[in-house]
């Protein structure tokens, strides 16, 4: 029995598109989704966000959800990424998927919102947004919230892929969701790892990264269960794997270990080669420190034949917990469509690092790719992502 | 399987003082962080060669509430300067992390939000992290906090035979 773990159906929501035909124009044409806050109640209007262009209002509507009810905007990107992934995908409500969704800020758009006497964090907590998603649609049986920074949207594959290979579930619908909150906007300013100019990842001048929002959402389930039901393998998930880097906290280590690591699991789960990848969409944040180590952990693991290396991030802002599956999504539409988005905001390459394509590009042949997501706390993880005939 | 606990209420510092010692970036971590780290000490203490490098061993961490208590905290400095050392710890999954930092482990690390303690889920989500051919044995740790001075912390060292 073929236990192939296919992606038939894929929803995606951020600054480059609200729905993959919209992002898709953007990723070839190189559209930055990066401007000054709309919709984030933040003083620092001189810094460039990745905002998903649409109010809560306009998406409430769009959801068919009444103006007045309270609805976390985490929940709401989610809402639309969902949408889209389960109509590509056919019904699938009878075979009970399992939801599982990563996002580190949930509700605290809400929160930030009340008074500080008035915050309920049992009402609000961060599973809530993954569970008012759930119910949105009415049919998750489990609903997991795996919570691990910015690399929480590509550990909800991972875990996914895993339950379908065991037999444990016949489909899940897996990904993340973030929104902007002053929180974080914060947060990574006190850090000072935020650049208030558009970030330039892989670059020699670049001086960190910028915040973006956005959900994206893959249906999983094993080939032969799409195939027995008649939908259409949009592509495969054929690898993972999870390191920790075990340097520091909010640092990467020199040489890349975890990313390393992470990235040769990836491989192994899927019995390829290094010389099999044709394309790795990176993490690359545009901090200093991250594109040095992740870098070196790619040079490491490709020697001289690298294939081609792209950050989208110059075009959508760091969605955060959400940027594993957003990238992952944009990896299949890649493959789909034969090209190769570009990197923006890059001009000049450092000492040591590597050279990513700057514009998107023609790639007919790419059957491999990996997706990398990397988070605090040292958790890097590496999707491997194959192109459906 | 080797399963620990810290009551609620017990002093954190006091514990760690007669426990450990030696491990000074403790007084910088956030109530989540010291409990799972001082779980761990609990369980993999007497390990042998114990800060010889492994990827063999992962950390899962599972909790209701996140890193809450310290969400908080961090909160109450944005009104002045946002605090750079409180927001690192906003993030559930620092406390693997710092467990992984402690004792040199580059296995699988993760982090989930249950809706309650639910031991069946718990380990469930620990067995699909044994699919990894590398893992062989995993810190599990359920440690809830909603606040500084209430808990609920347990720990369990779990090897894969065992599951």
């Amino acid at each position: 029995m073929s236990q192939r773990v296919c992606i038939s159906g894929f929803g995606v929501v951020s600054a480059i598109g609200v729905g993959w035909g919209e992002t898709l124009l953007s990723l070839k044409e190189g559209r930055r989704g990066l401007a000054s806050a709309r919709y984030l109640p933040t003083v620092h209007k001189e810094l460039p966000l990745g905002e998903v262009k649409r109010s809560n209002e306009e998406m409430k509507a769009l959801l068919g959800i009444p103006e007045s009810q309270v609805v976390p905007r985490t929940s709401l990107l989610g809402m639309l990424a969902v949408q889209e992934a389960l109509e590509q995908a056919g019904d699938v409500s009878s075979f009970r998927p399992a939801f599982i969704s990563g996002t580190t800020v949930g509700c605290m758009d809400i929160t930030e919102q009340l008074p500080q006497d008035k915050r309920n964090h049992e009402e609000w907590d961060c599973g809530a947004s993954s569970q008012i998603i759930a119910n949105h649609f009415g049919f998750f049986s489990d609903v997991i919230t795996p919570s691990t920074a910015c690399s929480s949207a590509a550990n909800a594959l991972m875990l996914g892929a895993r339950l379908i290979r065991a037999g444990r579930c016949d489909v899940v619908v897996a990904g993340g969701s973030e929104c902007l909150t002053l929180l974080h906007l914060n947060g990574f300013r006190s850090l000072m790892i935020v650049d208030g100019e558009p970030c330039r990842p892989f670059d020699a001048t670049r001086a960190g990264l910028n915040l973006g929002e956005g959900a994206a959402y893959v249906v999983l389930e094993s080939e032969e269960h799409a195939l027995s039901r008649g939908a259409q393998p949009q592509a495969y998930l054929d690898g993972w794997g999870n390191a920790c880097d075990a340097h520091h906290q909010t640092a990467s280590s020199p040489d890349g270990e975890g990313a390393f690591l992470a990235m040769t699991q990836a491989l192994r789960v899927a019995g390829l080669q290094p010389a099999d990848i044709g394309y790795i969409n990176a993490h690359g944040t545009g901090t200093p420190n991250n594109d040095e180590s992740e870098s070196h952990a790619l040079q490491r693991l490709f020697g001289a034949q690298l294939p081609s290396v792209s950050s989208t991030k110059g075009l959508t802002g760091h969605t955060t917990s959400a940027s594993g599956s957003i990238e992952a999504v944009f990896c299949i539409l890649a493959l789909q469509n034969g090209f190769l988005p570009g990197n923006a905001g890059f001009t000049t390459p450092f000492e040591g690092g590597v050279v990513p394509i700057r514009e998107a590009v023609p790639a007919t042949g790419v059957q491999h790719v990996l997706c990398n997501a990397f988070g605090f706390g040292g958790n890097d993880t590496s999707l491997l992502i194959s192109k459906a005939q | 399987m080797k399963e620990v606990s810290i009551p609620c209420g017990v002093d954190l510092t006091q514990l760690y003082r007669q426990e450990v010692g030696d491990y000074p970036k403790f007084f910088k971590m956030d109530v989540l962080s010291r409990l799972g780290f001082l779980l761990t000490e609990r369980l993999v203490g007497s390990d042998e060669n114990r800060f010889q490098p492994r990827e063999d061993r992962a950390v899962l961490v599972f909790s209701r509430e996140g890193c809450v208590a310290n969400d908080r905290n961090y909160v109450a400095t944005m009104k002045d300067f946002p605090s750079p050392s409180l927001f690192v710890y906003t993030l559930p999954n620092i406390v693997a992390g710092e467990i992984a930092i402690r004792n040199k482990y580059a296995g699988e690390t993760s982090a989930f939000v249950l809706e309650k303690y639910d031991e069946k889920a718990i380990f469930e989500l620990v067995r699909q992290a044994f699919q990894d051919p590398v893992t062989q044995s995993a810190v599990v740790i359920w440690a809830d906090c909603p606040s500084d001075t209430e808990w609920d912390a347990r720990g369990w060292l779990v090897n894969r035979e065992e599951l």
